[in-house]
């Protein structure tokens, strides 16, 4: 985790992007019965504070294509545009064609790998995901499909849960539900994660439909968060 | 053609309404040897005529293939073909780098209609003096047959014929397009060639040296048909009776 | 904040160990040259940390160190190995398809093979997404060279294509490590190895990658007969098959990056035969 530079406003400006500054954290995804499933919270963190409760880091791009991102917001934003006009340009074209989510995974790649050569790279991991497609793009341009993907935090606390209990043949209620326990541990351990949050799905039938952002419920009297280590009254420790 | 004062700047009209250098260009696509298209609902083939200069020399390339989905049969200018045939292969290699997959061929025709009616409308340009058949197959959308003129008009086909005296070619295909979409590989192949002989020159023949066929379609790659691998084409051709002599079709079956 | 003085090394490393002098190792923009050549010490080669300081642990689990600035390194490695063997008339190439990052595993099923014509296989190791790019400018160019001569390129035309690909970027360099395999025009099996810049040679076997070490000596006592007093044999495609199989179960055993799942390919002049054979997904 990049540790957030607070000298940058004395240095000179560079139009490079060197290190993020708002950044969401991890977004999961994953294949099931039918379709794709997609999730990540609604927080923008600014260093270590909570500074934006509501950011929606899932999005559409066109009528069957996800897109979610972790890492600097701004820099999705901007993502955001270029696909729209992407998307605006194939309206105009008229011609029926539009950009699916493997033309989109791969159109991502083509420009995080230019931006990252011109060393002023857009700092996003990318999930892309389609009604039989789920993909991965990073900050310099490095790709791959997966049954099930998750990005930051998510890589070491979801990972492991999504290797133990996804199945190819997950029903939609399933997927969500495994999506939602993910989430809900890394809320519990990712200092920089919220139980806001949206889950995303996208099919062959209904396209790509985002939620709106709900709260998971969550349980602290697990043992471990509600006994010192050690058994040792006061000592404030975990 | 006869020269008034408005036809020596593509960008001025005449008194009629007339850019006449574009139509001088258009002409020039009428002078140059026939060019046939059709498709079927999974193939497109292209067919032409390759003319040569003298005996001793050899002839002139005719189509060209665009991607693994996608080839030109050319009817004008060679030089402006092969121009517009490296750009359109650039584009197509441009779109598969970026979105990983097959260039839509519409998409790419509008583009390359837009760049023909650019050097219409532009000063210091001269129009392409080339039409273009655009044979393709999308993955998304089938087969398809383009045509294209140096006035940046596009069409669309299920078969036509393009260049000197396709006419009789086009007066075949008209009698017979109806059968097309069902037909086979072989069939559309056939279709091509029977067409191009009522475009041979006075008493010339379709041979192996001067015909010329590709074809692509679904799970079929672009494939050029000429020599050799025309002759069992060109021998069912024989066997049918020399069939189609003035695009009559006469003696046509299947 | 100002950053703590580094803890005081015994023997202090020197940061590169290439002859040229240090001035040449950076550019004007203060980067520095990754390493050429994957023989070159681990530290230099992962991961690309261009301002770290002379004696800065490669790998910072975020304790031991001062409080350290992330800088953004346009290059990432992801691991795997990749080894191909030419015979009399045919050649085998393979890789495995595990892709990793750090200590993590980002996919198991991702493919380091890449066929160029139906003849010739390109395997790749090293950075995914230079990988990746690499890929795509070769099928460009040979797509091109397709449309300029209506011919499929020779194994030896790629094998030069590929060597001026690599060097048309020395001073930003794919950071990717080659093994070309395929037949050439007399039909006979055809392995290039090459270094990251685009120098190349024309070789019996080659392997590359996070597992070189562990193959590369196997195959020159089995394959190479370095060594040995016992006749040399000719091995057909088969035996070279299940050789390739060992010396990637024994680069598994102690590469980390090494595993999942092998691909092999044996090329011959009727074309390219695939299988895959299952390692450990440890």
């Amino acid at each position: 985790m990049a540790s957030l530079h607070l000298n940058a406003a004395t240095t000179a400006p560079s139009q490079h992007t060197k290190y993020p500054i708002v950044t969401g954290t991890s977004v999961l995804g994953l294949r099931y019965d039918g379709g794709v499933m997609v999730a990540a919270d609604t927080l923008c963190s600014y260093g270590s504070m909570a500074k934006y409760k509501d950011a929606r880091r899932i999005r559409t791009v066109g009528p069957a294509t996800l897109l979610g991102a972790s890492g600097e917001y701004s820099d999705f934003q901007s993502i955001m545009d270029m696909l729209e006009g992407m998307e605006q340009q194939n309206d105009n074209f008229d011609d029926g064609h539009s950009t699916d989510a493997q033309q989109t995974h791969s159109y991502l790649r083509a420009v995080m790998y230019q931006r990252r050569s011109k060393m002023n790279p857009l700092w996003n991991d990318l999930v892309v995901a389609g009604p039989n497609f789920l993909g991965l793009v990073d900050k310099i341009g490095t790709t791959y499909t997966d049954n099930f993907i998750a990005t930051g935090f998510g890589s070491y606390l979801a990972i492991p849960i999504l290797r133990k209990k996804w199945r190819p043949t997950m029903s939609e209620g399933e997927a969500r539900g495994l999506l939602e326990d993910c989430l809900k541990v890394l809320f519990y351990r990712d200092c920089r994660a919220l139980n806001r949050i949206q889950i995303a799905k996208v099919t062959e039938e209904g396209g790509a439909v985002v939620s709106e952002p709900y709260e998971i419920e969550t349980d602290w009297s697990a043992a471990s968060f509600a006994t010192t280590k050690g058994g040792l009254e006061g000592d404030g420790g975990w | 053609m006869h020269r008034n004062m408005y036809d020596t700047d593509v960008t001025v009209w005449s008194p009629e309404g007339r850019l006449l250098q574009v139509e001088y260009a258009m002409e020039s696509v009428k002078q140059g040897s026939a060019c046939v298209g059709l498709r079927s609902s999974n193939y497109a083939v292209i067919g032409a005529l390759k003319r040569s200069v003298n005996e001793m020399a050899s002839h002139q390339k005719k189509i060209m293939e665009i991607d693994h989905h996608m080839g030109v049969a050319i009817a004008g200018l060679t030089a402006d073909a092969r121009s517009l045939a490296k750009w359109m292969r650039n584009e197509c290699l441009n779109h598969k780098y970026v979105y990983g997959q097959p260039m839509p061929s519409k998409r790419l025709c509008d583009d390359l209609a837009d760049k023909h009616q650019r050097t219409t409308q532009t000063y210091v340009r001269r129009p392409y003096g080339v039409g273009l058949l655009v044979a393709a197959y999308d993955e998304a959308t089938g087969p398809h047959l383009f045509q294209t003129c140096p006035s940046g008009n596009i069409y669309e086909y299920y078969a036509t014929a393009i260049g000197a005296r396709s006419q009789s070619a086009k007066t075949y295909l008209e009698k017979h397009y109806e059968t097309f979409p069902e037909s086979e590989k072989d069939d559309l192949i056939m279709h091509a060639l029977r067409s191009l002989t009522g475009c041979v020159q006075g008493d010339g023949e379709l041979t192996k040296e001067n015909g010329s066929i590709a074809i692509v379609g679904k799970d079929q790659k672009f494939i050029l048909i000429e020599n050799d691998d025309l002759t069992q084409y060109l021998d069912r051709l024989e066997v049918e009776g020399g069939a189609a002599e003035g695009g009559d079709g006469d003696a046509m079956q299947e | 904040m100002t950053s703590l003085p580094l803890p005081p090394h015994s023997s202090p490393r020197p940061l590169l160990t290439s002859p040229l002098p240090r001035s040449a190792l950076t550019h004007a923009n203060g980067i520095q040259r990754l390493p050429i050549h994957h023989s070159e010490p681990h530290s230099m080669a992962v991961p690309a940390s261009f301002d770290q300081q002379p004696g800065a642990d490669s790998i910072d689990h975020g304790v031991t160190e001062a409080p350290y600035e992330r800088r953004f390194s346009p290059y990432d490695f992801n691991g795997g190995t990749t080894l191909a063997i030419s015979g009399p008339d045919f050649a085998v190439v393979a890789g495995d398809t595990r892709m990793s990052t750090g200590y993590e595993i980002l996919s198991r099923d991702v493919s380091k093979l890449h066929p160029l014509t139906d003849h010739c296989v390109l395997a790749s190791a090293g950075c995914k997404t230079d990988v990746d790019q690499l890929r795509s400018v070769l099928d460009i160019r040979s797509d091109m060279y397709r449309h300029n001569h209506q011919k499929d390129m020779k194994v030896t035309s790629v094998a030069q294509m590929l060597g001026n690909t690599l060097y048309g970027r020395r001073f930003f360099p794919y950071y990717s490590f080659n093994v070309l395999a395929g037949v050439d025009a007399e039909g006979k099996g055809a392995v290039y190895s090459y270094d990251a810049i685009g120098s190349f040679e024309r070789t019996h076997f080659s392997a590359s990658g996070s597992g070189q070490s562990f193959v590369v000596p196997l195959l020159d006592n089995v394959i190479v007969h370095k060594n040995r007093q016992d006749e040399k044999r000719e091995l057909g495609a088969e035996e070279v098959v299940e050789i390739v199989k060992d010396a990637f179960v024994t680069a598994g055993e102690r590469d980390i990056y090494t595993g999942d799942k092998l691909e092999i390919m044996v090329i011959t002049k009727d074309g390219i035969q695939k299988s895959t054979f299952p390692l450990k997904a440890d």
